[in-house]
């Protein structure tokens, strides 16, 4: 990884690429590159799908090396959705496929005039930008198949579908999984939509003849990874809980808290949860044929993913994930899992988040565009509005926010434009903290590191005692950003709490790959260091701390079974970052 | 035969039967208890679990909708409904943890029992049990009794298939021993308040 691309999609005569080397940016990686790069080369004022912008895709740190777990891809811009700085992973196999080829990074900038599509070519030999107008308003699944007749299955593709070349708000950039499926989706903030207006919709990347990264230590970097690997298997949410239901397993937990925000946020519980939870879902999945143990790329000994077929046996979609299970399930009042894999499987097929379509179709559901609970009628709403093109269909597309102000719905659950994932901040309100502050919108995964027990990001919280929530969510943004740069998933971080010496081994694997001798606290200072750059392009943008805020109904109505109201003040969130 | 009011029902079931309870358990049985026990007793002395198991595997506890941080501090009472679960992934898994480093993002749902009445006494609560746990307390939770109303434990039985029944053998109905079809049958079931069932697996 010791260059990076530029493409200028709108220089004249015609896309130009420009190599370079890492130069400034070396030692980054996944989210640190591309949240980075962006603070410092995007004019934060710059409209999202201008030419201003640029779209920056990184693998991480470890990505393309032999290490378990490192096939993390972060992509990154300004967001049509939020207007903020985004940053959205995916797993898949991009992320290894792209590092072996040796890129850091691979940049889309401008902005092309006229009509005509492009696909990119990335392999040994370098990189081409091709004319291709067959593909136009293709979606993703027959898409990639027509890629594959011409380019093979040694690849991987990352692709956008109808609704990122329509520049839908809520479109997602799809990434191949070991099969070939475009599965695997950076799908928050819209990055689809980018990609679209820079008029790419697809990227192949081809590493044949490139081996593995090797690392510095080749001896250390195997027995710190045996260890690491030792240590996700033998603990019970990446060694049972994850393989066995994937993260469809938390449908009865989090309903049993009555945190599960159902019928667009009206009641923390949800009548039909058990008909959508992930042991219901991985039992239908082996009694079709299906598998509920299933990778998303090579290298990942979670295998949290799964394959769902319909009732003839035949391939649906991958196993839908818990946030998605729930935007398109509780949060439309819908219980049955074959309407919610369908709702997946158009999704990954148009293009778009899950869980900002989930959220706009249940606000149009409350709207009384189709009722609460009509399966079908959300179906429709997918085949015959948002992939066709519709003018409703686009206000869909364009997410829950946009959705909620064209039909006058006053209860919207969006911060800075993104939709709320699938936990109610009412009664697990740490959640809400970091819906509230992170940098990217609503977003589960900005806090989702769970390592800072060991990291003392922040000191020492006493966990028991109310008061620590600012300071907790703090840590969590802070480990989540360090660990989104290193290409690694998200889910190592259980193991990682309870087991120290499998964050030793985590760590033992960077410095054994850099010959560097990071410690809890370097780890630390990286998570701070790219919260700061994007906490900084957000100040520039024009965020404020009043934008750090959950919809006013959170404040307002209680919800059932608690009866709760979110209650941390606003000057408490305002302390959270001050380091 | 006709049941009787607390009758009781011990089944004998193969091993891969066990799974067929798992859609039961997750929507939550009744089962007897001693209420002004505290959680901890009822899951170490009246479930008969281990403490290494319950301290180790049963990470996750909810108290009628909160969770629960100390077992020791908890104490049934009658009707209250308890929910068993594995370590759960995500943020919000780890803060539903008891006593987990992450609580006090749930702080405002935690359990606290305000009830002084500590007469312990006979009584029945609800019991969920998920995920990972299914498969591990099902049989010792079966073993010891669940009580339905019968027209539940009807359609339950006639949900099964035909891979259940054969391996359902030595049915007792308040010990006497009865034919395992005419558990599907309106005539054994029609008049009857509540019937207790005993599962043992082969």
């Amino acid at each position: 990884m010791e260059k990076i691309a530029r493409i200028d999609m709108g220089a004249q005569g015609g896309p130009r690429v420009t190599f370079e080397p890492v130069g400034e940016y070396a030692g980054l990686g996944g989210r640190a590159t591309t949240s980075i790069m962006i603070a410092k080369e995007v004019n934060p004022l710059a409209h999202a799908l201008g030419a201003e912008n640029k779209l920056v895709i990184a693998p991480g740190m470890l990505s393309g090396s032999a290490g378990a777990m490192t096939g993390r891809l972060s992509v990154g811009c300004k967001s049509p959705l939020t207007g903020t700085i985004k940053e959205s992973n995916a797993g898949g196999q991009a992320a290894q496929v792209l590092a072996r080829i040796g890129y850091a990074a691979i940049v889309l900038e401008g902005k092309p005039e006229g009509d005509d599509l492009y696909k990119i070519i990335v392999s040994a030999e370098g990189i081409k930008v091709e004319v291709d107008n067959s593909l136009k308003l293709m979606d993703n699944y027959p898409l990639v198949e027509k890629l594959r007749a011409q380019y093979g299955d040694k690849v991987a593709y990352m692709t956008i579908g109808s609704a990122g070349e329509r520049m839908l708000y809520a479109a997602s950039i799809a990434c191949t999984d070991p099969e070939l499926r475009p599965t695997r989706h950076c799908g928050r903030g819209g990055v689809g939509a980018v990609m679209g207006s820079k008029k790419v919709k697809a990227i192949i990347l081809d590493d044949a003849g490139m081996k593995m990264r090797p690392p510095k230590y080749p001896d250390k970097f195997r027995d710190a990874n045996r260890k690491f690997v030792e240590g996700l298997r033998k603990h019970p949410v990446t060694g049972e809980g994850l393989p066995a239901y994937g993260t469809n397993v938390l449908t009865n937990v989090i309903n049993e808290a009555g945190g599960y925000p159902t019928r667009n946020f009206r009641s923390g519980t949800f009548e039909g949860a058990a008909k959508l939870s992930g042991e219901a879902q991985a039992e239908l999945e082996i009694k079709r044929g299906g598998t509920a143990t299933h990778g998303c790329h090579r290298g990942c000994v979670i295998q949290c993913s799964g394959i769902y077929n319909d009732k003839n046996g035949n391939y649906l979609t991958k196993q839908p994930e818990y946030e998605t299970v729930w935007a398109h399930g509780g949060h439309c009042g819908i219980d049955d899992l074959d309407v919610v894999a369908e709702l997946d499987f158009l999704d990954d097929n148009i293009g778009l988040d899950t869980i900002d379509m989930g959220v706009a179709i249940g606000v149009a559901m409350d709207a009384g565009i189709i009722k609460f609970g009509d399966g079908e009628g959300a179906i429709r709403l997918m085949k015959e509005e948002v992939a066709k093109g519709t003018p409703l269909g686009r206000l869909l597309g364009c997410g829950a926010e946009i959705t909620g102000k064209v039909l006058g719905v006053e209860k919207v659950p969006v911060v800075k434009g993104q939709a709320l994932p699938a936990y109610d901040p009412r009664p697990i309100q740490g959640i809400g903290v970091t819906y509230a502050t992170t940098t990217m919108g609503a977003d589960h995964t900005a806090g989702y590191a769970i390592a800072t027990n060991i990291l003392k990001s922040g000191g020492d919280v006493d966990p028991l005692k109310v008061e620590g929530q600012v300071e907790l969510s703090r840590n969590l943004q802070i480990a989540t950003a360090a660990i989104d740069s290193t290409g690694m998933c998200l889910f190592i971080a259980f193991a990682i709490l309870d087991q120290p010496e499998t964050f030793q081994a985590f760590l033992d694997m960077l410095n054994a790959f850099y010959g560097t001798e990071l410690t809890g606290d370097s780890v630390v200072e990286l998570g701070k260091k790219v919260l700061s750059a994007e906490r900084d392009f957000n100040a520039r943008a024009g965020f404020t701390k009043y934008h750090d805020r959950l919809p006013r109904f959170f404040y307002t109505d209680p919800i059932a079974p608690h009866n709760q109201v979110f209650s941390v003040s606003d000057e408490e969130m305002d302390q959270l970052y001050n380091w | 035969m006709t049941l009787q009011k607390g009758s009781t029902l011990n089944l004998t079931l193969g091993g891969e039967q066990l799974s067929a309870f798992f859609p039961l358990l997750q929507e939550g049985v009744t089962v007897p208890a001693r209420v002004g026990s505290t959680l901890a007793d009822f899951l170490g002395e009246q479930l008969l679990l281990d403490t290494d198991y319950i301290s180790s595997r049963i990470s996750t506890i909810f108290m009628n909708n909160r969770p629960v941080d100390d077992i020791k501090t908890v104490l049934l009472h009658e009707g209250s409904v308890v929910a068993l679960s594995g370590a759960m992934p995500g943020l919000v898994g780890a803060t539903m943890r008891s006593g987990g480093y992450y609580a006090a993002l749930r702080g405002g749902i935690t359990y606290t029992d305000s009830d002084i009445d500590t007469a312990i006494r006979d009584g029945i609560i609800k019991l969920k049990v998920y995920n990972l746990l299914l498969p591990e307390l099902t049989a010792p939770v079966l073993k010891r009794g669940v009580v339905f109303c019968p027209d539940d434990l009807l359609a339950f039985f006639r949900g099964q298939d035909q891979e259940f029944w054969n391996g359902c053998t030595d049915v007792l109905l308040n010990q006497s021993e009865i034919d395992p079809a005419e558990l599907r049958s309106d005539e054994l079931f029609n008049r009857l308040s509540t019937v207790t069932i005993q599962v043992k697996f082969r």
